[in-house]
């Protein structure tokens, strides 16, 4: 095993406390998107199209605007004609151009579901009665949905100003190949035509999405004075304050956004689709205005997990050693350009193994469905299933250990990553010797069963984060931050502040400030918030333990630099003065203390997990059933471990889902046939069984705690972990996703 | 000092060079110079591009390169 031993010990940092929002939410009361109230506040609703790919020649919106009851109705026409424009506020930029028509069709509509008009009214009722005196002109173009077709020389192409990028020469035509995405080193050919085993395969997968529980949803007031307030839960409310004063043209300062308690996000709450739609309606009406996503408009209008087409070949010496890949991967974009999944598909392919030839090209290809968005190590899971199904195919011809075979080719410390930066303090060796000690990896595999394993990877991330820590007179902590807690972050930032403070965890309590009261914090995201907004955190409580130290200090007439801060405690030889006594003398010692820190750190370190999954094969009906799941994971050092294993358990359970169940499906009129959890299959609690986590903690250096983000990799190996033990409890090689009853037993069939 | 340009950098705005030899006092000293062989470049770097020094990402463009050996620019990726 290489665990590292002697791991420094904490007080409260790995410890379980009660996470203090927890009684308002499973008590009802806490305030989620849906739930906000101003006063005066008037219902929306959205019109949407039925058509997949259209130009809208007129919107005749008369008939509803002369309905008692409706106060506004907007269409494209009244937004402002976003030209081309990048805006940060994530880790990468959104053009603006793009974000908006998510939000409102301005001239076509590119995707069945996009919204092409929407009513502000003094009752939801009236608003959707409204909704359909609405006249929409649309002249029907023809659609394309799926990748290959999209691809085709006879396809419709959704956009003339759109040319591939990325290529050695300019195209002149426009294409729905959005973007063409290539790392080449060595000789991949050469290499894997003389491997002493190679695997050939295509892989398919279809858009997923998130399928978080909450749906978007916002209320806008924009008053007259052209100061606006808005209040919704998402990602990143400063991420929702600079993409809707981008589209609307106004300034940051006039917006300010309140975060609300957020019902999930996995990535797909960090854009806008009704902030700046509500924005207008509440300029019109002059009140504010509420709009609230049905589950189907999710479905049907909001950025899912791109499918894919995959075509991968992967060679290896005898000794397992791997010598070459030449993977081309084809991603779903959506309706517009812009999603940067293909990015991390082609750069994370095999960036967890060492690989000295390898020629990986990647396309994003636009079609008449929403645009993809983030979700959860966006671009991984799908590059994976075909890299760990292919590993698993090299194992068994070489006759290795499938964990043997990884460990012999996986990267190790100081050697590149897959973004061409030295590789850290990394825990992937220490991960796979885990899974390998694992009681779970030795079991004997159960008769109709069979047993997968999977490993995968995710850069993780850091960025911007503001945190201020102030000290109540009675010795309570307040801490502020600007970054929604999707995830127990609460919990996270109090174990960190009161473990650096020395106080007792229940002294401490954390508020999400809204985006005038605290400064810029980037999304919650890219498994960034413990990491990043936790530096800020113990930043700012250093600051405070500062002036404790200065305050206790002065009231002795000693030098500062003789007082120590210990366990609570100012110490200066056998004089003491604990916060709560510092604190209850601010008033006669200077002043109220607090610190605020503003941090952009980026000695952040990616993640490594290892999962063993055993299926179980139904070979009359075709249904799998997963028996068994471990997730072993290097998380750097776990702060709240609980919430720590709710993050590999829960993308765990996302992946799975994804392998047997989960797939948008399009009819032959480009209508999504499944936008409602009837008909997506998301996994509940009674498909899975127990899924076990084994926490590998190997810190990270750069962090005072060893944070390493955790949220992101534990939905990157299951597709190809279920998708391999699926494989041999059939002796069926699984190239197609989601691994249906329908199609197990079609395949069992055939191999009759 | 060594410029790494990783993809889609390299055949986007440099001619498919993946290494360049260039030197500049500051992260936004190189920018600019970028920019001056590729124009365009400048105009979408701070959106998109990451920068890291001797193997350490600097997000902080001002800081001086004087002894640096190597950078690299690469494509930012968001997260979920």
């Amino acid at each position: 095993m290489n665990a590292p031993e002697n791991k420094q010990q904490f007080r409260l940092v790995g410890t379980r406390p009660v996470r203090p929002d927890g009684v308002e939410k499973v008590t009802g009361k806490a305030i989620y998107g849906p739930d906000h109230v101003s006063p005066g506040m008037l219902q929306g609703a959205v019109l949407r199209s039925p058509h997949p790919h259209a130009r809208i020649r007129g919107i005749d919106t008369k008939k509803a605007e002369a309905l008692a009851g409706v106060k506004a109705v907007v269409t494209g026409q009244d937004f402002p004609q976003a030209a081309d424009k990048l805006v940060a506020g994530a880790e990468s930029a959104s053009n603006l151009r793009w974000v908006a028509q998510k939000c409102m069709a301005i001239g076509k509509v590119f995707y069945e579901g996009q919204a092409v008009a929407a009513v502000a009214a003094t009752s939801h009722a009236v608003a959707e009665a409204a909704l359909k005196l609405i006249e929409v002109d649309y002249e029907v173009l023809p659609h394309v949905i799926a990748i290959e077709d999209a691809l085709a020389e006879d396809a419709p192409v959704l956009h003339d100003d759109v040319f591939t990028q990325g290529l050695a020469e300019k195209p002149t035509k426009p294409s729905n190949a959005s973007m063409r995405f290539a790392i080449e080193r060595g000789d991949a050919k050469a290499a894997i035509a003389g491997a002493a085993a190679s695997f050939t395969g295509r892989f398919t997968l279809q858009p997923v999405h998130q399928g978080y529980i909450e749906p978007h949803a916002c209320v806008a007031q924009w008053n007259a004075d052209g100061q606006a307030q808005i209040w919704c839960s998402s990602q990143g409310h400063f991420a929702i304050r600079a993409m809707t004063a981008g589209i609307l043209q106004i300034d940051i300062a006039s917006v300010r956004v309140h975060p609300l308690e957020i019902g999930g996000g996995f990535g797909g709450k960090t854009t806008v689709y009704l902030e700046p739609v509500a924005m207008l309606l509440s300029r019109k009406a002059g009140r504010p205005v509420r709009l609230t996503m049905k589950r189907t408009d999710i479905f049907r209008s909001t950025g899912p997990a791109p499918g894919a087409v995959i075509d991968i070949t992967l060679g290896a010496a005898a000794d397992g050693t791997l010598v070459g890949a030449e993977i081309e991967l084809k991603y779903h974009g959506g309706a517009f350009p812009g999603a940067n999944e293909v990015y991390s598909g082609v750069g994370g392919a095999v960036g967890h193994y060492r690989v000295p030839n390898a020629s990986i090209v990647g396309w994003n290809v636009l079609s008449n469905i929403p645009t993809m968005h983030a979700y959860r190590a966006p671009g991984a899971p799908q590059i994976n299933f075909a890299v760990e199904s292919a590993m698993d195919e090299l194992a068994a011809r070489l006759g290795i250990d499938p964990i043997d075979l990884r460990l012999k080719n996986i990267v190790h410390p100081g050697e590149p990553s897959a973004s061409g930066v030295p590789l850290g303090a990394i825990g992937y060796a220490e991960a796979l010797e885990a899974a390998k000690a694992h009681p779970h990896w030795s079991s004997p595999v159960a008769p109709g069963q069979g047993r997968g394993v999977a490993c995968g990877a995710w850069g993780n991330y850091g960025g911007p984060s503001t945190a201020s820590v102030k000290l109540g007179e009675d010795g309570s902590v307040l801490v502020t931050e600007g970054s929604p807690d999707i995830g127990g972050s609460r919990a996270s930032m109090a174990i960190m502040a009161a473990e650096t403070l020395g106080v007792a965890y229940e002294k401490v309590r954390v508020t999400i400030a809204d985006t005038s009261s605290i400064g810029f914090s980037m999304v919650t995201g890219g498994s960034r918030t413990t990491f990043a907004t936790g530096k800020a955190v113990i930043q700012a409580t250093e600051g405070v333990i500062e002036q404790l130290k200065d305050r206790a200090a002065r009231t002795w007439g000693v030098d500062v630099a003789a007082v120590t801060w210990e366990d609570g405690t100012a110490v200066h030889g056998d004089q003491r003065l604990t916060l709560a006594q510092i604190a209850a003398k601010t008033g006669t010692t200077g002043g109220p203390i607090s610190a605020e820190a503003v941090v952009d750190p980026h000695d952040f370190l990616p993640g490594f997990g290892v999962h063993i999954c055993d299926t179980e094969v139904d070979r009359e009906t075709g249904h799998v059933l997963v028996k068994r799941y471990t997730v072993v994971q290097d998380v750097g050092r776990a702060i709240h471990a609980d919430y720590v294993e709710g993050q590999m358990q829960g993308g765990a359970v996302q992946g799975i889902g994804w392998a047997l169940n989960e797939a948008y499906v399009y009819d032959r009129s480009g209508k999504l046939d499944n936008a409602g959890f009837l008909d997506y299959r998301m996994p509940v609690a009674s498909d899975m069984p127990m899924i076990d986590t084994v926490m590998v903690e190997v810190p990270n250096p750069a962090h005072p705690y060893g944070v390493k983000g955790v949220g992101e990799v534990p939905i990157v190996p299951p597709l190809a972990a279920v998708g391999n033990a699926v494989s041999r409890a059939t002796g069926i090689r699984m190239h197609d996703l989601p691994i249906s009853p329908d199609r197990v037993y079609g395949l069992l069939r055939a191999a009759e | 000092m060594r410029l790494i340009v990783m993809p889609p950098f390299d055949r986007e705005f440099f001619g498919g060079k993946d290494t360049l030899e260039i030197e500049a006092p500051t992260l936004l000293a190189l920018v600019d110079r970028l920019g001056d062989l590729s124009p365009g470049f400048a105009e979408q770097a701070e959106a998109r591009a990451a920068f890291a020094v001797d193997g350490v990402f600097a997000p902080d463009w001002t800081r001086a390169l004087a002894g640096a050996e190597e950078v690299v620019l690469l494509q930012r990726v968001a997260g979920g």
